[in-house]
């Protein structure tokens, strides 16, 4: 085998196990079978899922007002009301809805904590920065993919985080929801 | 006048350390954030769902990618798999501008092709096309020039 490839392929294997070894370690490592973008089941959208675009979503969708009416609930002790902020946790930091717990997809650990309360919910609303965004449409699926969550729980708030503040809705700064 | 294979080596081993210092500019922010990169990777749909014994390539990518600049970068300056880690750069950097350009090509179509601009999840945040055209066959000229001859 010529120098150059035997290095090549030497040179390949030593930044596998480096990397595989880094990603073990790393504290927001990634599942490496994980599909972390899920598309919409061909059932949820009766058979016409184009799959490749994630803003034809398959939920149901909620406007400002009605996000805002929901909001005064997020605080209620009953949770019949949540919100979930799938931005992501830097993001969630500088501003977020009052209330909102931060559940960005890579989170797996706080998604699981939030499964019990999520599946006494009778409103769940998704959302992220708006616009393009389509981390609240990933998060959604993965909710009910693979979590099993009820489709018809959830509303993605698709004027997201944008049309949030520039209504000026109040906004909650920090880690704490 | 011709230059002697001598003349070049300062000038060679400065572009290396330059060149790597690029590297390691680039995969800092990969390395820091890998599903920020994974989202970046997603957005070209190249891997699609393409998976080996379970393990996701575009996820293996997202991990794998970051480490080949930074190894690629200590390979360059210290010279050990110099040419080995050259031929996976230049690889990488054909590959990735194939990519970006293929990319570009489907946004924006009221802005002209070479000034349309975008996160191309390079590690440096929105870039405009040619722009980011130049750079990576500057690499690629550096890397193949500096890392791939026998010293």
């Amino acid at each position: 085998m010529p120098h150059l490839l035997r290095q090549a392929l030497v040179f390949a294997a030593v930044t596998l196990v480096a990397a595989l070894l880094a990603n073990a370690l790393h504290p927001s490592g990634l599942s490496l079978g994980r599909d972390y973008f899920l598309e919409a089941a061909p059932e949820a959208t009766g058979g016409a899922a184009d799959g490749g675009h994630a803003l034809e979503h398959e939920f149901q969708s909620v406007g400002l007002d009605e996000a805002r009416d929901w909001a005064e609930f997020l605080y209620a002790p009953e949770g019949d009301v949540i919100f979930l902020d799938a931005r992501r946790p830097a993001r969630y930091r500088e501003g977020h809805v009052p209330g909102a717990y931060s559940t960005s997809l890579e989170d797996e650990e706080a998604l699981d904590e939030l499964m019990p309360k999520l599946r006494n919910a009778a409103i769940v609303v998704v959302y992220c920065t708006g616009g393009d965004c389509e981390d609240s449409i990933f998060l959604a699926r993965d909710l009910v993919y693979r979590h099993g969550l009820d489709r018809e729980l959830i509303w993605i708030f698709e004027g997201g985080w944008n049309e949030w503040t520039t209504a000026g809705a109040p906004v909650k700064e920090g880690p704490e929801r | 006048m011709t230059l002697r294979p001598t003349s070049l080596r300062a000038p060679q081993t400065v572009l290396r350390i330059a060149v790597a210092g690029v590297l390691l500019y680039y995969a800092w922010p990969k390395l820091a954030d890998p599903f920020g990169f994974l989202k970046a990777i997603h957005v070209y749909g190249i891997l699609g769902d393409a998976a080996l014994f379970g393990v996701r390539l575009e996820n293996l990518a997202a991990v794998g990618i970051p480490w080949l600049e930074v190894l690629g970068a200590l390979a360059l300056v210290t010279g050990v798999l110099r040419r080995g880690a050259s031929l996976w750069l230049v690889l990488f950097l054909l590959l990735f501008t194939g990519a970006v350009a293929w990319h570009a090509a489907g946004i924006q179509p009221e802005v002209p092709y070479l000034r349309r601009s975008f996160d191309c999840g390079c590690g440096t945040g929105v870039v405009v096309l040619w722009e980011k055209l130049v750079t990576n066959l500057a690499l690629v000229v550096a890397v193949a020039w500096t890392g791939l001859r026998r010293s």
